[in-house]
C-alpha cells in the first residue's frame, strides 16, 4: 500500500501522519455535500476505509485533502444511490458544483477554522454556552433552549444569528491578517 | 431580490438542515434555485457548513471552567481555548476507527461490488407487538415478537394477543376485522376483542359500528356480530357514545361488572346483561407465542487462557462456524499490549444474578473481531430475532473516540446500508441503533463500572419493513420475563433483504469497554431468562 518505497511501519506512520492532519477537512466536506453530521461520521468511515487500501495510489508531493476528498465524493455518490431520492438535498449537477468549490476554498477552509478560536473567545459567555450546549457530542437544540431559557424558536434564530456572526467575524479577521 | 435577502433566505434554510434535519421539498427547490443563481451564494453554503463542523469538534473538546469535560445539561463557564491544538491527539485516535473498518471492506475478505441499492424507505408506521397466539391463521408471517403497522388486521381463525405501543393489550378473537389508526385508536368492524391496560396510559379510543368506547383504567370486551355488539367490563370503567342513534348523542359510563348489548337504536333500546368474561379469551399460554425459544448463538467468553482471542483460537460458546478472528494484525492503533480476555472476571448484572465464573471481553484501543454464525440473519424472511449482552463502560464523556459497537454485515461488506450495529458510545454518552442505513440513537444514561444488560429486537419481515429496537436494563434494573412495550432506541423502519453472517465486535477506545453473555435467540425470554426477575 505504499506510496513510496519503505516499510510497512513507515507506511502506515505516512498515512496516520496526513490523514491526521486532513480528516477533519474530508469531514466538513462531506457535512456540506449531506447535510447530516451522523451520515458524514459514517461516510468518513467508509472514506477512510478505501483511502488507506487505495493509499499506494496516492502521489507523495500531491494534496492529500483533495485527494481523499475525491474519494468521499463518490462515497457520498454511492449512499445517494442507496437512500430514497427525497431524502437528498441537493440534485446530481449541483453537488458537483458544491464538491468542487469546497475542493478549490479548502485551504481557505483551514484558515478560517484556525481563525474561529478567536472569534468563539469575543463572544459573551452565554452565547458561549449556548452554543457549547447545541454542538457539544450529547447536545442539541433542545439543551441548548433550556439552558438558555429561550423557546425553541427563539433559540432556532438565535443559533442562526450566532453563526452568521461567527461567519462574518471569521472573514474580518482572515481580512486584518 | 436583493443580495442580502439572499444571504438571509440561505441561512433560514441551512438552518432548517443543520439544527432540524427537516427541509420540505419545497424549501429543496428553493434552496437550490439559489445555490444555482448566485455562485456566492454557494461559498456562504459551505462557509457555514464547514463553520458547523468547526463548531462541534471544538465542543467536542470543550471542558468546563473546572477543567473537566462537558456533561450533558452543564454549560462551560468559559470559551474552550486551544481546542483545535488539542484536537490533534483525538484524531488519531479517530483515524483508528476508520482504519479498522478495512477488516470487513477489504483484505480479510476479499473485494465486492458496490452495493446494490434498496427501495426507498418505507412510510410504514408501526403500532403494535405480537405477543402471543393460540392457533392463529397468520402465525406464521407473525411470529411473537413482529411488529403490527397501521392498518387493517384481520384474522379468519384463532386468537392474537397484541401490546400497542402505547402500553395496553388486545387480545383479539378470530373471526375478526381490526382497523388499527394509531397505538391509541382502533376500529372494530366485527369479531371479539378484550381490552386490558395495567399501564394506566393515555386513554384508548376503540370505535365499533354503533359505538365508541374510551377506556378509564380498564379491562373490557367487545363483541360485535352483524346485527348488535355487547360489552362485558371487567374491571375500571368504559365510556361509551353512541355513534348512529338519532337525536343527541349519548354517552354513558359502564363500570366493573357491567355489560349491555346494544343494536342499531343504541343506548334507548340496550339490554342489560351479566358479565361473562368466560365468553372471551383474557389471556394466552406462556409457551403460545408461535417461535420456539431457541438460543441461535452464544457466547460467555469462558476461557482460561487470556491469549486464546489474539491468537485467533477462541472458539467457545454454540451457533458458530469459526473461532473468533481478529483483523489484520498491525492496524494503526491496535493496542498489542492488550490481550483483550478477561478471564474469570465475568460480568454480571445487578445483585439479581449470581456473578458468573466466566471470563469477559475488554478492551483498551482499537481492534475488530469477527465471528460467523451457522445461522445467518436473514432479513428477508418473516422472523424476529434478539441479542443481548452485558457492558460496562468506562471512560464516560472523556474522550469523543471512546465506543465499542456490536456489527452484524458481510465478508467484503461493511457501508451503513448494509450492516446492523449497536453502538455504544461512551466517550459521548450514545447509544445507537443502526439497521441498514436507518439510525436512531437517544442518550445514554451509564455509570463508569456498571454493569448494564443490552437487549436488540431484530425484526424484520416480508411484506412489512423492517426495524430494530434496542431497550437498556439498568444494573438493578427488574428484567421481565416478557418484552416491554416501550425502548431505548426504536429505529425509523426499512425495507432490506440482506442476510449477515459475520458478528463483529469493533472496539475503539481509550478506556476498557467490556463486553460479556453474548446472546442470539428467537424469543425475549432466551435472551434474557438469566436476568429475568420473574425466571423460574
Amino acid at each position: 500500500m505504499s506510496p513510496q518505497d519503505g516499510t510497512e511501519d513507515d507506511d502506515h506512520t505516512r498515512f496516520l501522519q496526513l490523514y491526521t492532519a486532513n480528516q477533519h477537512r474530508v469531514l466538513g466536506y462531506l457535512l456540506t455535500l449531506t447535510g447530516d453530521r451522523n451520515v458524514a461520521e459514517d461516510l468518513l468511515q467508509e472514506t477512510a476505509v478505501t483511502v488507506f487500501t487505495k493509499f499506494s495510489d496516492f502521489k507523495p508531493g500531491t494534496d492529500f485533502a483533495a485527494w481523499a476528498c475525491q474519494v468521499a465524493y463518490w462515497k457520498v455518490m454511492n449512499h445517494r444511490r442507496s437512500v430514497a431520492r427525497s431524502k437528498t438535498f441537493l440534485s446530481d449537477e449541483l453537488l458537483e458544483r458544491l464538491a468542487e468549490r469546497t475542493v478549490e476554498i479548502g485551504p481557505t477552509l483551514d484558515a478560517r477554522r484556525k481563525a474561529l478560536d478567536a472569534c468563539l473567545q469575543r463572544l459573551d459567555d452565554r452565547d458561549r454556552a449556548f452554543l457549547m450546549a447545541r454542538y457539544q457530542p450529547d447536545g442539541s437544540v433542545a439543551l441548548a433552549a433550556q439552558q438558555a431559557g429561550r423557546t425553541t424558536a427563539a433559540t432556532y434564530k438565535a443559533l442562526t444569528r450566532l453563526r452568521q456572526a461567527l461567519r462574518d467575524c471569521v472573514s474580518l479577521q482572515l481580512a486584518a491578517e | 431580490m436583493s443580495k442580502a435577502s439572499s444571504n438571509a433566505e440561505i441561512d433560514e434554510l441551512l438552518g432548517r438542515l443543520l439544527d432540524r434535519a427537516e427541509l420540505s421539498s419545497h424549501e429543496k427547490e428553493r434552496l437550490e434555485t439559489l445555490l444555482v443563481r448566485a455562485p456566492e451564494l454557494l461559498d456562504q453554503f459551505i462557509l457555514t457548513t464547514s463553520l458547523v463542523n468547526d463548531l462541534q469538534h471544538i465542543a467536542s473538546l470543550a471542558v468546563s471552567a473546572e477543567g473537566d469535560p462537558m456533561l450533558p445539561g452543564g454549560a462551560p463557564k468559559r470559551a474552550p481555548r486551544g481546542a483545535l491544538v488539542r484536537g490533534i491527539a483525538v484524531s488519531v485516535l479517530t483515524l483508528a476507527a476508520s482504519v479498522a473498518v478495512i477488516v470487513w471492506s477489504s483484505g480479510l475478505f476479499g473485494q465486492r461490488a458496490a452495493p446494490v441499492s434498496p427501495p426507498p424507505a418505507s412510510r410504514t408506521e408501526f403500532v403494535a407487538t405480537v405477543v402471543s397466539q393460540d392457533n392463529w391463521d397468520d402465525s406464521t408471517t407473525y411470529p411473537a415478537g413482529s411488529r403490527i403497522p397501521t392498518g387493517e388486521f384481520a384474522i379468519e381463525q384463532g386468537v392474537v394477543q397484541l401490546q400497542l405501543d402505547s402500553g395496553p393489550n388486545l387480545f383479539i378473537e378470530g373471526r375478526a376485522r381490526l382497523d388499527l389508526k394509531s397505538d391509541s385508536e382502533a376500529h372494530l368492524a366485527f369479531g371479539k376483542l378484550v381490552f386490558r391496560d395495567d399501564s394506566g396510559g393515555d386513554p384508548f379510543h376503540l370505535s365499533t359500528p354503533w359505538s365508541e368506547f374510551v377506556d378509564l383504567g380498564t379491562e373490557y370486551a367487545v363483541a360485535v356480530g352483524d346485527d348488535d355488539e355487547e360489552v362485558h367490563v371487567f374491571s375500571g370503567e368504559v365510556e361509551r357514545s353512541d355513534v348512529v342513534a338519532a337525536g343527541a348523542p349519548s354517552v354513558e359510563l359502564l363500570r366493573d361488572g357491567q355489560a349491555k348489548r346494544y343494536d342499531k337504536a343504541g343506548s334507548a333500546s340496550a339490554e342489560v346483561m351479566d358479565s361473562e368474561p368466560s365468553k372471551f379469551v383474557r389471556s394466552l399460554g406462556e409457551a403460545s407465542g408461535g417461535t420456539a425459544d431457541r438460543i441461535i448463538a452464544s457466547e460467555a467468553f469462558d476461557y482460561t487462557d487470556p491469549a486464546t482471542m489474539m491468537e485467533n483460537s477462541a472458539n467457545g460458546g454454540s451457533g458458530w462456524s469459526s473461532c473468533w478472528r481478529k483483523n489484520v494484525p498491525d492496524m494503526p492503533g491496535h493496542n498489542a499490549k492488550d490481550m483483550a480476555l478477561r478471564v474469570e472476571d465475568g460480568l454480571f448484572l445487578g445483585s439479581a444474578a449470581q456473578p458468573p465464573l466466566s471470563g469477559s471481553l475488554g478492551y483498551v484501543g482499537h481492534w475488530l473481531t469477527h465471528r460467523e454464525l451457522l445461522e445467518p440473519i436473514d432479513l428477508s424472511s418473516n422472523r424476529v430475532l434478539y441479542l443481548s449482552f452485558l457492558y460496562r463502560p468506562e471512560g464516560m464523556w472523556e474522550d469523543t473516540e471512546n465506543w465499542v459497537k456490536v456489527l452484524f454485515h458481510n465478508a467484503g461488506e461493511g457501508v451503513i446500508e448494509h450492516r446492523i450495529a449497536i453502538a455504544l458510545d461512551a466517550g459521548r454518552g450514545i447509544i445507537r441503533g443502526a439497521l441498514c442505513g436507518a439510525r436512531k440513537q437517544c442518550p445514554m444514561p451509564m455509570s463508569n463500572g456498571a454493569s448494564y444488560l443490552v437487549v436488540a429486537k431484530l425484526a424484520f419481515s416480508t411484506d412489512n419493513p423492517d426495524q430494530l429496537m434496542i431497550r437498556v436494563f439498568q444494573p438493578e434494573e427488574p428484567v421481565s420475563a416478557h418484552e416491554p412495550a416501550s425502548w431505548t432506541v426504536v429505529t425509523p423502519v426499512i425495507h432490506s433483504n440482506d442476510s449477515f453472517r459475520l458478528m463483529t465486535l469493533h472496539f475503539n477506545c481509550t478506556h476498557e469497554q467490556r463486553i460479556d453473555e453474548i446472546r442470539v435467540a428467537t424469543s425475549w425470554a432466551s435472551v434474557t431468562r438469566t436476568w429475568s426477575s420473574e425466571r423460574d
